[in-house]
């Protein structure tokens, strides 16, 4: 080592290779040029283009492509006398240390690489400033990183070289050492997540940034938001690399004996450590591919193992064969294969018939947790409360990393518990989850989790659930992956990830009251540090219906210093039924400023509850005023429980809309129609928050319910329907009120009349009259000529189809026959089956003639 | 000057050179003989650092070779298949070489390219075998070694080339004092220009002193009979060639002339000369001894 940093460039000489090389970077610059800058700016002036950001960034990749590529080849031009007796005769002869004559080789050669790719980078990035708006910063940042990182996909050829004798295998074997990361890092995951129950992969990609230049030299340019580091943090990581391969290359090189030039190998070692490590790997790879495509759990099937042990023995075969330039040597690989595979199996199946050596049922003890992180991805059925964020930014202008990474921590938040109690039920729910596995063998293919009341596990003889059930049963087809990151007491992390079935999650409802679910409802107070600022503030009342926007003077700390007490407190108290009576929202906007011209605005409504207490005196004393409600008719219904009814949005409130899957033996739900007087009376009884283990009558206002809307400036609204619990302690106070209402029933949700529930299209037995239902709009084609325009509305019950045409030519009445998606009609004509969600019903028509 | 001490070298697992020990005085001009194989271009590949010995060490005035540039930059080794940067010229070697070795000359090089057809701005891609070789020699004579190591440096020349070539070096011997050691398998352009030879086979050297001494050593005697004496006469000589026609024998032996005459008069000849014996001869018959090119 002492001697790779003592041995200096040879200055003349580096100064003769590069003149030799003039023409190559001529060429190679040229090269870079045209996919970078060239390409870019032909096809900017050719179009007219919105976002030509998107065009930059084709052509950095481009370049980096090419970059890349060129790291490969320059080394072995420059060593290539390395492979030539002939040459080495000369070079080896000539009166310079061999250490120097590394250095000043090497060197030389990364500088041949530089100057092209300095020279389009910032063509590139200078025309990108003037067209893309892109920083110089991340120009800078991005050139310099790509030249560090560079460095060690230059080092791993010149390694490869010093143990290798013809230019064919250096290359070869260059490639093939780039390309080992990957194949460990796919039999990682193959492995983990056809044999380890509970594995999870969530962010090990990034170990990739670690174990290969090329993965780095891409990821850390074009995918910053994934990154733990800044990207120079990695270039600095890989020439830290690139100086032990230099200096373990630098050794080589002194030894190398040139009489082994012209041979495939130099080093005698060399490969058969590559072609283990490729064995090992396919051998790995495809017996858990091999195991993932059939049907059957058992580990070790002759099949399983044949085609593996096969092709891997064959792939090492042909290995040797090349390197040997031989099939002489073809006995002895057999029998070095042989072993290989003996000991890779005999590590690799007991490891998997133990579960990973007990990696599969392990569970800390909650003694040994510091905290748990929860990580919900998919949270479809899950009760968990939502937010009401809605966000927009410009996405093809400016820097869009860091929009994904704050829009991430708000929408899909890491869930973290410290306390005892709630780290002690999350270690409940995990061994739940365990449990049911179990009845499976633990196998990561048997989806216990999935379909209907656990399918699969209830044709298992002798199945009893660990879990306790939930008083509905409409989380049956809700799946979640569910990943447990435990902080222990001794500094360690201790992940798995899991699909679960939201019916195994009750034990979770213990967690309502904590701090970090409250929070959940309130993102922007949780996330606030993330935002340039913050303002826009309005108080709403409890129902949507006023706003007060006169809040001058507003402290948002003083405001989240009092929420945070509040939180305190509720986590404190514990209780997670709804008891407590929603008061208001507050409404604010957040700003990011993310390049000169382009911002993140975040919206949200943090609720206010009754539990509150801090948070509403504070308020009052500040004279921010709660506004009235101003109620209008047909904006709320009350819908009503049925004796023994089963579904989920009279147990929770605000839960995550998927619940609201209709239940197996509920079709209809029955409501009343709430007048504003009677809004009034009820509002103070209903709850936004907590789960109740009996039906609860539940209220669903129109300010609740608006459709998501998603436009391509990336503006967003999810907003979905929210419905709002009566407290249980003034159900029989809110049922007195609306005694007198009359009951309707419904199917689905569609309590407004602007809700669209039809789409499809309609045909008569004749096949000549058609109808086309699709919003609220009905049009007739007859004979394929279009005939009417009809409108068509759904009444209450959502029964019957009226619809409204004008023509007076219209001969038919109804249709006789249907083809649709979404109806089927009996033989009789008379009665449609609705195929929504599996629900039968009768449907009717009615056709009514309106003045033209 | 040149030392070879215990030097061992294989290749693969066939020993080439096994324990040698062998010097070369500063200032003399070693011719390094032996047949196909007996490991001449590994001897000077040895000595200029191309090769590192398995055993034993390799030292110019004491000095070890390999990895050493301060005794690197006065040796020079010329293989015998020579090398050329790619698509270069003779004027883009010449600054190649004066890259490294300082002692390049460019008034030498001038003189010696006069002597050579040479154009040093063609292509030395285009150049014969024999011009690629001259270029070679017009480099390296141009630096000027302490040390200059030729490896079948006169093959592939013409005879001209080869004269002008032998001239040259004759001339620059005269004009400084450097060591060289050349290796081939014309012993008849070795013994113009060698002072001292050296046959290496079975990875030892043998044969190893100045060409007087061996010339003063081997005789090569033709002796007529009337009546051939019984073979077992000659083979009391311990010739190393015997060659019997009809009445006369050849006898090639080994010790001192006088006392050999001497002893071959005492068989009655009719006829004793002794003939002049060239180094080549000498090579051949030594290998012969040693069953090298028999025919079986």
């Amino acid at each position: 080592m002492v001697k790779l940093f003592s041995a200096r460039i040879q200055t003349f000489y580096f100064r003769f290779l590069i003149g030799r090389n003039k023409r190559f970077i001529g060429l190679m610059t040229a090269t870079m040029m045209v996919v970078y800058p060239v390409f870019v700016m032909t096809i900017l002036s050719l179009n007219d283009f919105t976002a030509p950001n998107e065009l930059f960034l084709t052509g950095r990749i481009l370049a980096i492509l090419f970059f890349v590529f060129f790291s490969i080849l320059v080394p072995i031009l420059m060593f290539g006398y390395l492979n030539n007796k002939r040459d080495l005769d000369v070079y080896f002869s000539l009166p310079i240390k061999r250490e120097q004559m590394l250095q000043t080789t090497g060197w030389a050669g990364y500088f041949i690489l530089l100057i092209p790719f300095a020279l389009t980078w910032w063509t590139g990035g200078l025309l990108a400033m003037i067209y893309a708006n892109i920083s110089l910063f991340i120009i800078f940042e991005s050139f310099i990183t790509a030249i560090l990182i560079g460095s060690a996909i230059y080092m791993v050829v010149v390694f490869t070289m010093m143990n290798t004798g013809t230019t064919l295998d250096a290359f070869l074997y260059s490639l093939g050492v780039h390309l080992i990361p990957f194949l460990a890092y796919g039999a990682y995951i193959l492995f983990g997540y056809s044999m380890l129950l509970g594995f999870s992969d969530i962010n090990s990609i990034r170990i990739l940034n670690f174990i290969s230049p090329i993965w780095a030299v891409f990821n850390t340019i074009f995918a910053t938001s994934d990154l733990l580091f800044p990207p120079m943090a990695y270039g600095l990581y890989w020439v830290m690399i690139s100086l032990v391969l230099c200096a373990v290359s630098s050794y080589l090189y002194t030894i190398r004996p040139s009489e082994k030039a012209e041979n495939p190998f130099v080093n005698k070692r060399f490969f058969p450590i590559i072609s283990t490590t490729y064995a090992v790997l396919t051998l790995i790879i495809l017996y858990n591919f091999i195991y993932n495509t059939n049907s059957s759990t058992n580990l070790l099937t002759i099949p399983n193992l044949i085609f593996p042990l096969m092709f891997a023995g064959i792939l090492y075969l042909i290995m040797d064969t090349i390197a040997n330039r031989s099939t002489k040597n073809l006995g002895k690989a057999m029998l070095s294969y042989a072993v290989v595979a003996a000991i890779t199996l005999s590590v690799f199946i007991p490891s998997t018939l133990t579960g990973g050596f007990g990696y599969v049922t392990r569970v800390p003890k909650v003694t040994n947790v510091k905290s748990v992180e929860l990580n919900l991805t998919g949270s479809s059925g899950l009760f968990f409360p939502t937010n009401n964020l809605s966000y927009s930014y410009n996405s093809f202008d400016g820097y869009t990393v860091e929009a994904a990474r704050i829009l991430k921590a708000l929408q899909t938040p890491n869930l973290v518990f410290d306390s005892e109690a709630d780290i002690q039920a999350i270690i409940d729910f995990h061994k739940i989850i365990l449990s049911e596995y179990k009845w499976v063998d633990y196998s990561t293919k048997s989806y216990p989790a999935r379909g209907y009341a656990g399918d699969v596990l209830n044709e298992i003889p002798g199945y009893t659930p660990s879990y306790e059930p939930f008083p509905f049963d409409n989380l049956d087809y809700g799946t979640t992956t569910v990943t447990f990151t435990y902080r222990l007491s001794d500094g360690s992390k201790f992940r798995r990830t899991y699909e679960t079935s939201a019916m195994w999650a009750k034990n979770l409802t213990e967690l309502l009251a904590s701090e970090t679910m409250v929070k959940l409802s309130a993102p922007l107070i949780a996330n606030r540090g993330l935002f340039d600022s913050i303002s826009g503030f309005k108080l709403h009342d409890a129902l949507m219906t006023n706003v007060n926007a006169n809040l001058a003077g507003f402290n948002f700390e003083d405001f989240v210093s009092e929420y945070l007490k509040d939180i305190e407190t509720i986590a404190a108290d514990g209780t997670i039924e709804p008891t407590s009576t929603l008061v208001a929202y507050l409404e604010l906007s957040a700003v990011k400023k993310l390049t000169i011209s382009n911002a993140l605005t975040v919206s949200d409504r943090i609720a206010i509850d009754s539990r509150f207490t801090n948070t509403l005196a504070w308020l009052t004393s500040k004279g921010y005023a709660i506004p009235q409600a101003r109620y209008d008719e047909d904006t709320a219904v009350l819908v009503l429980p049925k004796a023994a009814t089963k579904n989920a949005i009279f147990f929770i409130a605000n839960a995550s809309t998927s619940i609201y899957s209709y239940s197996e033996n509920e079709s209809e739900v029955v409501y009343v129609r709430l007048t504003p007087e009677q809004m009034v009376k009820i509002a103070p009884y209903l709850s936004a928050s907590g789960f109740s283990e009996t039906a609860l009558p539940t209220v669903f206002t129109v300010n609740n319910v608006v459709k998501g809307d998603v436009s391509n400036s990336e503006a967003y609204n999810p907003m979905g329907l929210m419905n709002l619990l009566v407290q249980p302690q003034h159900v029989d106070e809110v049922l007195a009120i609306v005694a007198d209402n009359p009951r309707e029933i419904g199917r689905g949700f569609n309590f407004f009349t602007d809700t669209n529930l039809l789409s499809g299209r309609f045909m008569d037995a004749s096949g000549r009259a058609e109808y086309v239902f699709e919003g609220n709009r009905a049009t007739k084609y007859y004979d394929g000529e279009l005939y009417d325009e009809c409108e068509y509305y759904i009444d209450a019950s959502g029964n019957h189809i009226i619809i409204e045409y004008r023509s007076s030519e219209d001969p038919d009445t109804k249709p006789i026959a249907i083809e649709s998606a979404l109806w089927n009609v009996d033989p009789s004509g008379e009665s449609f089956t609705h195929n929504f969600l599996g629900v039968s019903t009768s449907i009717s028509f009615e056709f009514k003639k309106v003045s033209e | 000057m040149i030392q070879l001490s215990h030097v061992s070298k294989s290749f693969d697992t066939k020993k080439v050179l096994d324990d040698v020990n062998w010097e070369v005085p500063q200032g003399s001009i070693f011719g390094l003989v032996g047949p196909n194989g007996a490991g001449k271009s590994t001897i000077l590949r040895l000595i200029s650092g191309v090769l590192l010995p398995d055993q034993g060490e390799i030292t110019i005035a004491g000095q070890n070779v390999y990895n050493n540039p301060s005794v690197k930059k006065k040796i020079l080794f010329v293989p015998d298949d020579p090398y050329f940067l790619p698509q270069t010229t003779l004027a883009e070697m010449k600054k190649f070489y004066e890259i490294f070795y300082p002692s390049f000359k460019e008034s030498m090089y001038r003189k010696l390219l006069n002597n050579f057809p040479i154009n040093e701005h063609a292509k030395i891609n285009t150049f014969s075998k024999g011009m690629k070789r001259q270029a070679n020699v017009i480099l390296a004579l141009s630096i000027l070694p302490e040390v200059l190591l030729l490896d079948e440096a006169f093959d592939g020349l013409d005879p001209v080339m080869r004269l002008t070539l032998k001239r040259i070096l004759t001339d620059q011997l005269l004009e400084r004092k450097f060591t060289v050691v050349i290796s081939s398998h014309n012993l008849r352009e070795l013994e113009d220009i060698c002072d001292r030879i050296a046959l290496i086979s079975d990875g030892k050297v043998g044969l190893n002193d100045e060409i007087e001494n061996i010339r003063a050593l081997y005789h090569k005697f033709q002796v007529g009979y009337t009546s051939l004496p019984e073979h077992s006469v000659f083979e009391s000589f311990n010739p190393m060639h015997l060659e019997v026609r009809g009445n006369v024998a050849v006898l090639v032996v080994k010790g001192d002339a006088e006392l050999l005459k001497q002893q071959l008069s005492e068989t009655q000849p009719v006829l004793l000369d002794e003939i002049p014996i060239t180094m080549e001869e000498v090579f051949v018959y030594e290998m012969e001894g040693k069953g090298y090119g028999q025919i079986v």
